[in-house]
């Protein structure tokens, strides 16, 4: 080790507060004997106290609610369980049905004319359109599927969006309830299994999603 | 307060209690979503990430292993699907801190909103491998040994590739007349 790494690795067992008192005693004779090394500290401390004060930010208005709602419907496998690994799966097997290969799409659906009380009628059908604005979003991100479902605009019409990108033919569901919120259900179409259940939900007023 | 711990919340969640994986994001989403926005600066898309590591967290849930702490793997996952976002970005916004001169720096790449704080656009003028050992002690609070884990490499490497790290960032900080306090 060079005196140069020893001399940067000193800095930085003080900056860090893992300084043994041996080390003190040389870090204090180095500053005292250099003057380009009290420059080094002085700069590197001044750099990590900038990096200590950075604020830690908030998590966004309704990221929890989206994290816990967007989980899947199954429990965590228990290990030897597993599915299948992503790299022995037939990878964009049913990717003509999306497109020729790549499916990023966006769908719009105008939830605001559906009947609340059609419970369960899957409503794959739409326009295509951008989403203008993130509101509350739900990430999809199993073997089969992936990408993220997004509800946006108002939130008396609100619109889903879809962004994934799949293997192998599924459709996405949603439901418009009473209250407002807007049921989101992944289903494989081979199996009618439901892969993943979400509540999306823009709040009134303030437009954060839930 | 007695909290409970990561690894009995996962063995409550695997037993088929949701409730308590609920109480694992609580715990750790604010830093996740945290080292997400460093290691990216762009809240959207740490949004994104964030929501994508809980559920690779919950997904692979049953793989843990608990004899490591449970927080090295998550944060593990949360570097990954960041590095992932940034390998997705177009290929111009892998920044290197070297730019000739005259040419528009890396900050001149990403939004100039988010950047009015020179040392959030310090960070992200460095390479993804530098900016991780940064994110990882200084907005994860995390020991050498912790981020050795992390990142499976051997701690000597790890506080070679910290300290090189903050070198750089000293020399984007005081070159671009950042520095002054």
């Amino acid at each position: 080790m060079t005196s140069q790494d020893t001399t940067l690795e000193l800095i930085n067992a003080e900056i860090d507060g893992v300084l043994t008192g041996p080390q003190r005693a040389e870090l204090n004779r180095l500053l005292l004997a250099d003057p380009s090394v009290r420059a080094l500290r002085d700069g590197l401390t001044r750099t990590c106290r900038k990096l200590d004060e950075m604020p830690r930010e908030e998590i966004p208005a309704g990221l929890h609610e989206a994290i816990v709602t967007g989980l899947p419907v199954a429990a965590p496998k228990s290990r030897g369980l597993r599915r299948t690994a992503f790299a022995s799966r037939p990878l964009l097997r049913y990717a003509a049905a999306f497109a020729g290969g790549l499916l990023v799409s966006a769908l719009a659906f105008q939830l605001g004319r559906l009947d609340s009380t059609e419970f369960g009628a899957g409503q794959l059908a739409g326009t295509i359109a951008a989403a203008t604005h993130a509101e509350a979003r739900m990430i999809v991100n199993l073997d089969q599927v992936h990408g993220s479902i997004t509800l946006t605009g108002a939130a008396e019409a609100p619109q889903v969006v879809t962004s994934l990108e799949s293997t192998q033919p599924v459709s996405i569901v949603t439901h418009l309830h009473e209250d407002g919120r807007v049921e989101v259900q992944v289903v494989d179409d081979a199996t009618a299994t439901v892969l993943q259940r979400g509540n999306l939900r823009i709040g009134p007023g303030h437009g954060s999603g839930h | 307060m007695n909290e409970e711990s990561d690894g009995a919340l996962v063995r409550r969640t695997c037993s088929g209690e949701p409730r308590a994986f609920e109480a694992l994001v609580r715990r750790h989403e604010k830093t996740v979503f945290n080292a997400s926005l460093r290691m990216l600066h762009d809240r959207e898309e740490a949004r994104d990430v964030t929501q994508t590591v809980f559920l690779k967290v919950y997904e692979h849930l049953g793989e843990y292993d608990p004899s490591h702490k449970f927080y090295s793997w998550i944060y593990r996952i949360a570097l990954n699907e960041s590095i992932k976002a940034l390998q997705r970005r177009k290929p111009t916004a892998a920044l290197d801190l070297e730019t000739p001169d005259g040419a528009p720096g890396p900050e001149g790449l990403l939004d100039r909103r988010l950047l009015s704080d020179g040392m959030a656009a310090a960070i992200m003028s460095l390479r993804a491998e530098y900016r991780a050992v940064i994110v990882l002690r200084h907005f994860m609070d995390c020991s050498y040994e912790d981020m050795a884990a992390i990142l499976e490499l051997p701690e000597k490497t790890v506080k070679s590739r910290l300290f090189s790290a903050r070198q750089l960032l000293r020399t984007a900080m005081e070159t671009r007349g950042w520095a002054s306090e």
